[in-house]
């Protein structure tokens, strides 16, 4: 399954963990898990293989799951964040499946 | 031969002016050469305005009312303001190197304790000092600089408004001392700047839309409303509002133009102030380290891996070439979330380790430790720049 789905986001013209820089910021692909980062507030992190952190803004329910494996795709753009500490990188995320 | 070139070179060293010698020879010539303006103005004015009737016997009252507003550029009145602002900073200067007895930043930098005699001799020498004209002064009117940094002290004035939700998320039992913990834990980490902390009023307010989005980077609207409703004095105080923001902390710079009113804020989430709980962020963030981080930037700091990049974590983002404007933080290419390991380097052509336990980072909370003296400067500038109201013995 995962080579099916690796494959499918070669044939759209990146692998995961690659980026590309859009008129919105770049575009991130790459696998991770989901981890529930803060039970009060139920804000969840995506923590990559090469342990990078992202922040996904306004996560659809069906993925507010502690541990879940996923493939994703979104925009990050931290440019306009200079003024900010932040516990992740912001990511609207445009694609995501359960691995 | 040697010795008696060598002794030469000293003696010709000492009788180089000293730092307070120059900068007092600058005021003079200064006003001397703003007093000459002064008596041109008439023709300036005159020329500028329009008018033809000489400008210097008419009484200046009954000049202005013939003035018609609309024929005065924004560049004519900006020329005033600095006008007014440089006379003033003269006679502080003037005022404060009357006082002017050490430089307490060459002890800073150089992180050497000497005797008072050695450090005058070297002083007089011209050697390792300083001169006043680079950091010791501070910018103002037209690139002129004033005053030493070191003469000031600073207190910041902090107002919390605690956002929560109707179902009382937001705040706890406690939530009283971890605002108190918070400022003595501000207060510990400036004091070496002469930079303090005073609370003086918390106030909660329960609204769902406030408490979820308010935020810049996610509902203005939201975070307009909040701030104009809830800012207290912003025009003296620092104004800090508690809610869910998905940012840990938020912060103006201090040359924003809302400066001073309710649009100069700081957003933070409310479990990241002192105390806070061990579930945020697998407890990255429990000492209240993210009210210092913003603090700095409320004072003016950048981030150390400052980059430009759209994701600081990635190879594009270009700390080893931008970085935070400040000579003595170390260089670091990229930003971390996660560890305090201070052997990583990653700008390798350039001196030292990366600062990872630097305040303005994104290391969690454990690891921040320290400021540079550089850093200590820029926000010492900043507020005397714009940030006036904060000094305490003001001239």
């Amino acid at each position: 399954m995962r080579r099916v789905l690796f494959i499918i986001f070669l044939s759209m013209g990146l692998a995961p963990g690659l980026r590309s820089q859009s008129p919105h910021g770049l575009i991130v692909k790459d696998t991770g898990k989901i981890i529930l980062a803060d039970p009060v507030s139920q804000t969840y992190m995506i923590r990559t293989k090469a342990n990078k952190i992202y922040l996904p803004v306004a996560l659809n329910k069906d993925f507010m799951q502690d541990g879940l494996k996923i493939i994703f795709e979104g925009n990050v753009d931290t440019a306009r964040l200079k003024r900010a500490r932040l516990a992740g990188i912001p990511i609207t995320i445009n694609r995501i499946i359960k691995q | 031969m040697f010795a008696f070139t060598a002794i030469a070179i000293i003696i010709y060293s000492c009788h180089t002016a000293t730092p307070k010698e120059q900068a007092l020879a600058k005021v003079e010539e200064f006003n001397s050469v703003l007093e000459q303006a002064a008596v041109s103005q008439p023709a300036r004015a005159a020329d500028n305005f329009h008018t033809t009737s000489a400008i210097d016997t008419a009484p200046i009252n009954s000049k202005f009312n013939q003035l018609r507003m609309g024929e005065i550029t924004k560049a004519d009145l900006q020329e005033i303001e600095h006008d007014l602002t440089f006379k003033r900073l003269l006679s502080l200067e003037k005022s404060l190197l009357s006082r002017w007895q050490t430089i307490p930043a060459f002890k800073s930098y150089a992180n050497v304790k000497l005797s008072d005699t050695i450090t005058h001799v070297i002083r007089r020498c011209a050697a390792f000092d300083r001169a006043p004209a680079e950091a010791e002064r501070v910018p103002a009117a037209r690139g002129m600089r004033s005053v030493s940094l070191d003469y000031y002290t600073y207190e910041v004035p902090v107002a919390f408004h605690i956002i929560t939700s109707s179902k009382g998320v937001g705040t706890q039992p406690g939530m009283n001392k971890r605002i108190v913990d918070q400022i003595a834990i501000l207060n510990s980490n400036y004091a070496k700047f002469n930079i303090s902390f005073k609370w003086v009023s918390t106030d909660v307010t329960v609204n769902d839309n406030w408490f979820q989005n308010a935020s810049y980077f996610s509902d203005t609207a939201a975070l307009r409303q909040m701030t104009e409703a809830l800012a207290k004095n912003p025009e003296k105080v620092m104004n800090v509002y508690t809610n869910n923001s998905k940012y840990l902390g938020e912060s103006t710079f201090p040359w924003y133009p809302g400066k001073g009113t309710a649009g100069d804020y700081i957003v933070m989430n409310f479990n990241a102030l002192a105390d806070g709980p061990g579930t945020l962020f697998e407890g990255k963030y429990t000492q209240g380290k993210t009210l210092v981080h913003e603090a700095g930037h409320f004072l003016g700091l950048f981030h150390t891996f400052e980059g430009g990049a759209a994701d600081c974590q990635s190879a594009q983002n270009d700390g080893c070439t931008i970085g935070d404007q400040v000579d003595d933080t170390p260089w670091q290419k990229i930003c971390y979330f996660d560890g305090c390991d201070l052997s990583l380097k990653s700008c390798p052509d350039k001196p030292g380790n990366d600062p990872v336990k630097n305040f303005m980072g994104y290391n969690p909370d454990p690891c921040m430790t320290e400021f540079t003296n550089g850093q200590g400067d820029r926000m010492k500038q900043n507020i005397i720049r714009y940030r006036y109201y904060l000094v305490t013995n003001p001239i």
